[in-house]
């Protein structure tokens, strides 16, 4: 490891400085034969035009956490991208296999939407994204989650400056544990504007909104 | 990241706690090591506080100054997940089933020596307020396969340890001839700051 | 007008096409100025008033010579244009983008990925001409010394060397992974070519940079350290961080001066053989001493002939 460690503030490791993120999200779905036209509309729209618009191909597992008597139970959405093949160094002690998929996992945190003002023009909800090792499906099991259900995600991704926009065809799995046999949910595809901004961020419901209109009448995007 | 080794050196009565720290960093520091700062590793654990999960699950998150940035997550059972720092505010949000245990912060802090390719640190044990010992970390930073370099690193340790040396930590048993990980040197830190927990208080 | 315009065209069509079209333009919007003149004229009609009927004769017929101008104006119109459009070289209208400049013409563009692989090798290219022009001001830069120390030096390329063909170059590889088995394993490595890895078990991996036989360059690094410099290029410069390896760098750097007056495929089979001996390095105490470490060092130094392992200190 490195000799010195700058700036690292022994004090400080466990510290509770996690910020309290927000999502801003608008949700649409598109028909699969309108998606062509929708993909070219957002590359004109969206940053990075020189480029061909970046494709994902995501594994996603929804686990839950449930309490006996009432209350909601905790859900934690592990996600795993199925088409990235950057290994980390520090995985690659003996082979450099670059087709095996990646290490990474991410577990994501999504609160109930935030439905005490009625004048949001977008859903808000409390967010919390987590890199982890390739574990966290054992681990998730071992602290008590229970796995709910499984999909494949697969689509295209964009950028306008802050926000993301992502067209997400859903896969479900035939048989668990076999990711090569999927079967599509519909015949559509979802269509999410999403902006990640710490709470209390004002305006982003307006831009979101002004964007969405610019993918009229091809999406018409909507609070959830 | 290489083999790490980490080891409970025993506080006799005739010195302090500081006073045998003092002692073992002059046996450091007469081999021709260099100190390069100070170092710090913690754990705080976190208790289930609901009865559907059957007898109580105990949940560690640990954090070690050499990857400053990542948060190690270790069971009772031995499951454990390497995360980023958020993994706190997550398990925060698991509050209404996961509880953090009062007064159960351990840590070990102190100095940080370079001897070579070896790296060595002495480490003071306190939980909460309470100092309970020393603990003394070991790592040879090229070779990550156990067997390969335990030889070596006894042979490094015994400079400065002298009759005091070490057995292969259980964690490093289990896995000889696979490459080691910084969680190994964790479930090392954990074994040991679970002995303190049980052990009779310190002084 | 006409005539001026015709007489300009004619000095212009010596001189440059494109003056041509642009007299061509201005021709075709002539006779659409006075195509347009007759029809608004034909629109309007004759105009006639109560007042003055005897003065309608007159007036037809200035109606009708004033038609036949404008039609005559059209006609002369539409022969310049006629000749200037017989003056205009065919050949010269692809522009100085060559076959590209048609890629405006595909109707599905939209589709195909073109237009994205053109911007990009037109990226590549003009990195390409920056980075080839620094190198030559740098090249320039070093003449005077570099060719007065080859002209001292006379270093060659020994001509047995270039007998070695690329092909024998894998051969002598592939027969030496199947000697070495799973120890240890040589791989060329990606995008680049003349430059292998060589995994020595858990132990190091070492970068080996070659011309045909002739081992050039040779770097040794952990097994945990980083091989890719970015997402395509393998480091072959950068130093390990470790101590241990710093030393088997300067180690094989001399083992391959050492070994190079053998016959070449000779020089190349001994070095990685000897580089097979680091095998155990963690594990072999020094054959002189016993001992494991020395300067907090294992036994770094392996003989060439025997092969044993000995500390740096402790060689005869």
């Amino acid at each position: 490891m490195t000799s010195s460690l700058p700036g690292v503030n022994l004090s400080n490791l466990a510290s509770s400085s996690v910020p309290s993120l927000q999502e801003f999200v608008l949700q649409g779905s598109v028909v699969d034969s309108a998606c062509d036209a929708l993909l070219h509309r957002l590359r004109a729209l969206c940053d990075n035009v020189d480029r061909a618009p970046e494709t994902f191909q995501d594994h996603e597992m929804v686990y839950l956490l449930r309490t006996s008597g009432p209350g909601n139970p905790v859900v934690l959405r592990a996600r795993h991208a199925r088409d990235q093949h950057n290994m980390p160094w520090n995985y690659s002690y003996f082979c450099f296999d670059l087709n095996a998929p990646s290490f990474f996992r991410q577990l994501r945190y999504l609160g109930q939407s935030d439905i005490s003002d009625k004048s949001r023009l977008v859903t808000v909800r409390s967010y919390l994204d987590c890199s982890t090792s390739e574990q966290l499906p054992q681990f998730l099991t071992d602290i008590g989650f229970r796995l709910d259900h499984e999909f494949v995600a697969k689509g295209h991704m964009f950028r306008k400056g802050k926000m993301k926009v992502t067209i997400t065809k859903i896969f479900k799995i035939l048989t668990p544990g076999n990711l090569e046999a999927l079967e599509p949910l519909s015949i559509s595809q979802l269509v999410e504007l999403s902006i990640i901004a710490p709470s209390g961020t004002d305006g982003i419901g307006e831009d979101m909104r002004a964007f969405a209109e610019q993918l009229r009448p091809l999406v018409s995007m909507e609070k959830i | 990241m290489g083999v790490t080794c980490v080891c409970q050196w025993p506080v006799t009565e005739s010195r302090t706690v500081q006073q045998t720290v003092e002692m073992l960093t002059r046996r450091i520091e007469v081999l021709g090591a260099v100190k390069t700062g100070n170092f710090c590793v913690d754990c705080e654990t976190y208790q289930s506080s609901v009865p559907t999960i059957n007898s109580t699950k105990l949940v560690h998150l640990m954090h070690n100054s050499e990857q400053p940035l990542t948060c190690f997550s270790i069971t009772d059972t031995g499951a454990f997940l390497v995360a980023d720092n958020h993994l706190e505010g997550i398990m925060q949000k698991l509050k209404g089933f996961y509880t953090p245990r009062k007064s159960a912060r351990v840590e070990s802090k102190g100095q940080r020596f370079e001897l070579g390719d070896f790296l060595v640190k002495v480490g003071i044990v306190s939980i909460g307020p309470h100092t309970k010992g020393i603990l003394v970390e070991v790592e040879y930073t090229p070779c990550i396969i156990v067997s390969d370099c335990w030889n070596l690193l006894s042979e490094f340790m015994q400079s400065f340890m002298g009759n005091q040396l070490p057995s292969m930590p259980t964690t490093l048993l289990a896995k000889q001839d696979l490459p080691v990980t910084p969680v190994d040197t964790m479930m090392q830190y954990l074994e040991h700051f679970n002995n303190f927990k049980k052990g009779p208080g310190g002084r | 007008m006409c005539a001026v315009l015709f007489g300009n065209e004619k000095m212009a069509a010596d001189t440059d096409n494109t003056k041509m079209l642009m007299l061509a333009i201005f021709a075709v919007q002539k006779l659409r100025e006075n195509v347009n003149k007759t029809f608004s004229s034909l629109h309007d009609g004759v105009k006639t008033s109560t007042e003055d009927e005897a003065n309608v004769d007159g007036k037809v017929k200035h109606f009708v010579t004033q038609l036949h101008h404008n039609l005559c104006s059209v006609n002369d119109c539409f022969s310049d244009l006629e000749k200037l459009t017989s003056n205009i070289v065919k050949g010269s209208q692809g522009s100085s983008l060559g076959v590209t400049g048609f890629l405006s013409l595909d109707p599905v563009l939209d589709k195909t990925p073109m237009y994205q692989q053109v911007l990009q090798s037109y990226k590549w290219w003009t990195k390409l001409k920056e980075h080839s022009s620094h190198a030559s001001s740098l090249l320039n830069y070093h003449t005077m010394r570099r060719s007065t120390s080859i002209l001292g030096k006379k270093r060659k390329l020994q001509p047995s060397l270039l007998a070695y063909s690329l092909q024998a170059v894998d051969q002598l590889v592939s027969s030496l992974n199947r000697q070495f088995m799973d120890a240890m394993v040589i791989t060329k490595v990606p995008n680049m070519p003349n430059v292998y890895q060589v995994t020595l078990g858990r132990t190091f991996y070492a970068i080996v940079g070659l011309q045909r036989l002739l081992i050039e360059r040779v770097v040794i690094r952990g097994q945990h350290e980083n091989i890719y410099m970015d997402e395509r290029m393998v480091d072959i410069w950068t130093p390990s961080k470790y101590k241990v390896f710093q030393k088997i760098t300067d180690h094989a750097t001399s083992a391959m001066l050492h070994y190079q007056p053998l016959r070449p495929d000779m020089c190349f089979f001994s070095f990685m053989k000897w580089l097979h001996s680091y095998q155990k390095l963690f594990c072999s105490p020094c054959r002189h001493c016993g001992q494991f470490l020395q300067d907090n060092l294992p036994p770094t130094w392996h003989d060439f002939r025997t092969l044993l392992p000995y500390h740096e200190g402790c060689r005869q």
